[in-house]
């Protein structure tokens, strides 16, 4: 298949649903945090990414075949995520077609949860999160809600790609990054940005088991994490604080 | 001709590329149910004066860490709190499980071992070690 494809085995997204996308990134929070949404929101998987270039695994449970590239909604919401560290060359194509698909569901906003590296995380206790948004109206809700902008800085990665096509097809796009570890997958921060989406979206999510449960998640957490952190250093992933030189 | 050679040149770039992806998403796994063992995630930093080893290690207590340091490497070995049962290692077994982390780092720059200071938090350890400086300084006159 040349081209990616968005495969809905079932019809269940509702009218101008809030997509939140939880990639596997700095510290892994996007993706244990949209894990932890979809659980304890019990989604339902309804399709999946397909395209040629995304390595040839799949998921076994329970002896049923997934996807490692998943869709699940419940009502209004769509979560997208991945149980495997996408390649290169998959970044570009998955970030047109988030944008797309968000155009096509008329989406209200995307929202992506990610980490912010922060050298001195050992020595923090609840990790502040920060707020990027499209347009200047999300900006305004982001610091109403207490969510500290990042003015100044990169975005690099994926989310910077889905940032750019949602910019393009006039999309509201959020990207929310809490305070996290580079290379160690971080639960505590994942657990920040849930309660800021909550702040921003209402969803209520419950993370307590994210904090309780930190440390068996940091265990199983670390093979992905591994993978994930080759590949952001492909990429040469730029801190998100580091300031442009026009700016300087 | 060079435009066939150049394609060629580029495919084959493109193929390296994908299959340096493919044989990340297929290393050896982290973990050794024969020996109980599972491998630490760790992060090695070189400064101009210390070379920094950052651990993670979840389900540890700091008593039940042991650092060995030598000039070029640094042995770690923890004893997890308790037991950690996994149905999910793997395909084909049922249960594993494991005891321990154990992990022997090699170091960018030699270092001395006797000056080395680790500190220990939320199940993260931090080895701080000095590098063996092996220049002099030279005074302009």
């Amino acid at each position: 298949m040349d081209d990616m494809q968005i495969v809905e085995r079932e019809k269940v997204v509702e009218g101008s649903p809030i997509i939140i996308t939880g990639l596997p990134d700095v510290g892994l929070v996007g993706a244990i945090a949209s894990i932890h949404l979809i659980k304890k929101l019990s989604m339902k998987e309804y399709g999946h990414v397909e395209y040629d270039l995304i390595p040839p695994v799949i998921i076994l449970h329970e002896g049923e075949i997934k996807a490692p590239v998943r869709l699940y909604s419940k009502g209004k919401i769509v979560t997208l995520i991945s149980e495997i560290t996408l390649p290169t060359e998959t970044l570009m194509k998955l970030s047109k077609k988030i944008a797309e698909y968000a155009k096509e569901k008329e989406s209200r906003h995307v929202i992506m949860l990610s980490g912010l590296v922060t050298p001195n995380r050992l020595d923090i206790e609840k990790p502040k999160v920060y707020g990027i948004a499209t347009r200047r109206e999300d900006r305004e809700m982001l610091e109403k809600n207490g969510i500290t902008l990042l003015k100044e800085g990169y975005v690099t990665g994926i989310n910077a790609l889905i940032l750019r096509e949602c910019m393009k097809k006039n999309i509201s796009a959020i990207i929310l990054l809490a305070e996290s570890f580079n290379e160690f997958p971080d639960p505590a921060a994942a657990a920040a940005n849930l309660e800021a989406l909550s702040k921003i979206t209402g969803i209520k999510v419950d993370v307590k088991e994210l904090i309780v449960k930190a440390e068996e998640i940091r265990l199983k957490a670390r093979e992905l994490m591994r993978r994930t952190q080759q590949q952001l250093k492909a990429l040469k992933k730029v801190p998100e604080t580091e300031i442009p030189l026009m700016y300087r | 001709m060079w435009r066939i050679i150049e394609d060629i040149e580029r495919m084959k770039r493109k193929m390296e590329r994908i299959m340096a992806e493919l044989a990340a998403e297929i290393e050896k796994p982290m973990w050794d149910y024969r020996t109980k063992c599972l491998e630490p995630l760790v992060s090695v930093k070189e400064g101009e004066e210390n070379i920094t080893v950052t651990v993670d290690l979840p389900c540890v207590e700091k008593e039940n860490i042991k650092l060995y340091a030598t000039e070029r490497t640094l042995t770690i070995q923890a004893t997890l709190k308790e037991e950690y049962r996994s149905r999910r290692m793997g395909i084909t077994r049922e249960e594993v499980s494991f005891e321990h982390f154990k992990k022997v780092i090699e170091l960018p720059k030699d270092v001395i071992p006797e000056k080395a200071k680790a500190k220990f938090k939320n199940g993260i350890l931090e080895v701080i070690l000095p590098k063996k400086i092996s220049g002099r300084e030279i005074r302009i006159e």
